[in-house]
């Protein structure tokens, strides 16, 4: 019994270790910061000037702006992969890394409710997009579903860390009073009883459940976005699924990349070992091969019959003004890694966290593939208009406040990381049997 | 051999070159002769040129611009300006007939424009040639140039039209018409349309037409008709009546943003999309709230 103890409270030590103000995180945090501001001055810029200070114009109207918010939804939607899908099949192996991947989801998806107001000309009409907007537009349904996906990944990421809110309650006496008080609050006067054990695992369950159709519409109809319109390039059945896949490989990359950090910095080897490198990189190579195959769908088929409009803008991404940056995307960011990954060598660590660095910006420039020429493409000629109207370069105050948005993630994801266990104590422990599961 | 080969196909090369060029450079847009000599038959005054000027604005403007101001619509084959040369070298004919047949991607204003509206227009075109010299009129007479007056009486059962035409004498009496022709017109939205062929008056000056009974009005049926004199010149309806008759066939045009559908305003957005919309946002977010009771359950619960 007292072995039991002791091992308990090191799984406790080990996993609370992080949870405390260093000098490394002050660091990290005021680079954060000081970034973000420069970032957000940018955005007062766009406010004050109006959307004119970025390179959108009449043709390509989305722009960068558009491709981020892609991505940021893509990339929240590896929360359901691993704690819905994973987790419902009862896989074990996940368990270090599902909080993580949730922690990831709630980030990347409150951002990408923020970056589709940096596309706002007129950011103080947002409510007008629920007060006047259709149910045929698939732009309220994105609000929706946007909104909708943020509650479930925030209350799923809460429900789960109840009981180790109050385990870190108990262990932290090193921190600031107000911020034990913040725990205690949140812990919901939570004890080891079988009722309320219960009604965790009963809500833990719905939302696992409801979690996967709602990521599944989110990214859905984020794709309906583009395929919903009469465009060369977008016009497209496959859209959905093509996006859905899309958004495992850089969530899946997002994860690997964060537990990584999370592992060196956090000194959780013993938790987020070698063999979950290895188990991530196995998943990601099975995404990214049905990733694969949709984007042979998605290029091939129109590639074959090149319908005219079609044929314009396929040229242009196979051999003309993005084929550096296409064949770059889809060969060091797709083909590359799988056959790397293939090797269980390149699944260790550090080669794991080099490919999915390369695959995370890989499917960054992906979005902007998708986004960009096509809608430098449209059906009917661009006459008339000045150059920067029929080639859209990005300015510089345009990336800057298309990068504030990673800045606010990062913050996020810091902060959540830091105030909480990043693995699941009482799991652990309950899969390690020092913990009984009462009924 | 290769030679050879190479020589024809060079030849043909050349041949197919010249006929491209042929068809690209040389606008062909022949006049027949006799059209060519056509004058107008009244005399160009400032009032025909600022008719001719609301014409033009109306039906011409939007592609050829203003004229003298070489600001003609962006299109291939380029209109023009009315007040070049190449225009103003053209005869009084020539340009008449350019009007009324057109050529794309040129209307054909034969049926838009009636013969004095486009010689009206051919009057202000001119206005901008200051060495033009206008040729004689030529007026022929024929029934057309006979003071006349027409009245028009419709049988709505029987989809029949009665034009009486009667002379009008110079001491002011009026006697019927004989062999007068009269021609029945209907005004549509682009245009006048002809109705059947024209017919003689007989000896009451009467004349009897079978009206289409499938001829679309508008939601009431309601038609311009104009029965007109037709002289021999074919020129101008001086002597003419317009009614307007509810006698077409009434069209109810149903318009598309009067069902409910995809591309209309949110109040007319299909059933199944607003059930389906609403059914999955109440059920997800009722099993929200139900998880946010649980919580405050789990709260209370010791």
């Amino acid at each position: 019994m007292d072995e039991n103890n002791a091992a308990l409270n090191k799984i406790t030590e080990d996993l609370t270790f992080h949870i405390r103000i260093t000098r490394g995180f002050k660091i990290w945090m005021g680079f954060l910061l000081i970034g973000l501001s420069i970032c957000l001055y940018a955005y007062t810029l766009q406010l004050r000037f109006g959307l004119g200070v970025a390179g959108i114009r009449d043709y390509v109207s989305w722009g960068m702006y558009l491709s981020n918010f892609v991505f940021f939804v893509a990339t929240s939607l590896i929360g359901m992969l691993i704690s819905g899908v994973l987790g419902l099949i009862g896989i074990k192996w996940i368990t270090p890394v599902a909080r993580i991947a949730e922690i990831i989801a709630v980030a990347f998806a409150a951002i990408a409710g923020l970056v589709i107001i940096m596309d706002m000309g007129r950011p103080d009409r947002l409510e007008y997009v629920f007060i006047y907007g259709r149910f045929q537009s698939p732009i309220l349904w994105d609000v929706t579903v946007v909104t909708t996906y943020f509650v479930l990944s925030a209350l799923l990421l809460f429900l789960t860390l109840i009981s180790d809110i109050a385990w870190v309650h108990k262990k932290t006496d090193h921190l600031p009073g107000w911020v034990k008080k913040t725990y205690q609050v949140l812990s919901l006067n939570w004890t080891d009883t079988p009722e309320k054990n219960h009604i965790i695992r009963r809500c833990v369950r719905i939302l696992l459940i409801l979690i996967i159709p709602c990521a599944l519409a989110i990214h859905t109809v984020t794709s309906w976005l583009f395929a919903m319109s009469f465009r060369a390039g977008w016009d497209s059945t496959l859209f959905g699924p093509y996006f859905v896949t899309g958004a495992f490989v850089s969530g899946g990359s997002a994860v690997i990349i964060a537990m990584y950090f999370f592992q060196k910095n956090y000194k959780l080897h013993n938790y987020i070992t070698n063999q979950h490198f290895n188990n991530m990189g196995k998943l990601l190579v099975m995404v990214m091969l049905v990733y694969l195959y949709f984007n042979i769908n998605e290029f091939l088929v129109p590639a074959y019959k090149l319908k005219t409009a079609e044929a314009i803008n396929l040229h242009d991404l196979f051999g003309g003004r993005f084929a550096l940056m296409f064949w770059a995307v889809q060969i060091g960011g797709l083909i590359l890694p799988i056959i790397l990954m293939l090797f269980q060598k390149m699944r260790t660590p550090l080669p794991m966290l080099i490919i999915s660095l390369a695959i995370f910006i890989g499917s960054w420039f992906k979005r902007y593939i998708i986004v960009i020429p096509a809608q430098e493409h449209p059906y009917l000629p661009i006459q008339y208009v000045p150059y920067n109207f029929k080639v859209y370069t990005p300015t510089l105050t345009e990336i800057a406040i298309t990068l504030s948005s990673f800045f606010m993630a990062l913050i996020i994801i810091t902060l959540l990381s830091k105030f909480f266990p990043v693995v699941p104590i009482r799991e652990t422990a309950v899969e390690r049997g020092l913990v009984e599961e009462k009924n | 051999m290769m030679k050879k080969f190479l020589g024809i196909f060079f030849f043909v090369f050349i041949v197919l070159r010249i006929s491209a060029f042929a068809q690209s450079a040389a606008p062909v847009w022949v006049v027949p002769k006799e059209v060519k000599e056509k004058v107008c038959p009244f005399q160009f005054t400032p009032e025909t040129v600022k008719t001719g000027e609301n014409v033009f604005q109306k039906n011409c403007k939007s592609c050829h611009g203003d004229p003298g101001k070489q600001n003609w619509a962006k299109i291939n084959p380029p209109p023009g300006d009315p007040a070049s040369v190449v225009f103003q070298q053209q005869t009084d004919g020539e340009m008449f007939y350019r009007v009324t047949t057109g050529k794309a991607p040129m209307p054909q204003f034969g049926n838009i424009l009636s013969e004095e509206e486009r010689w009206q227009v051919i009057s202000y075109i001119r206005s901008f040639n200051a060495n033009y010299v206008q040729p004689t009129p030529i007026v022929k007479t024929g029934s057309g140039s006979k003071n006349v007056k027409l009245r028009m009486y419709c049988n709505y059962r029987h989809k029949k039209l009665y034009v009486l035409c009667k002379e009008i004498k110079q001491d002011k009496s009026e006697i019927p018409a004989k062999g007068i022709d009269i021609q029945l017109n209907v005004k549509r939205y682009f245009g006048t349309l002809t109705v059947g062929n024209p017919k003689t008056t007989n000896a009451r000056g009467l004349v009897l037409f079978d009206f289409p009974s499938d001829l679309p009005g508008g939601p009431s049926g309601i038609l311009e008709i104009m029965a007109r004199v037709k002289d021999e010149t074919g020129l101008l309806y001086a002597n003419q009546v317009k009614a307007r008759l509810s006698i077409g066939k009434p069209v109810m045009v149903k318009s598309l943003t009067d069902a409910r559908a995809m591309w209309s305003v949110r109040s007319k957005a299909p059933v199944w999309l607003i059930l389906t919309f609403s059914l999955s946002l109440v059920t997800v977010w009722g099993f929200i709230f139900y998880i946010l009771i649980s919580l405050k359950k789990l709260k209370q619960t010791i």
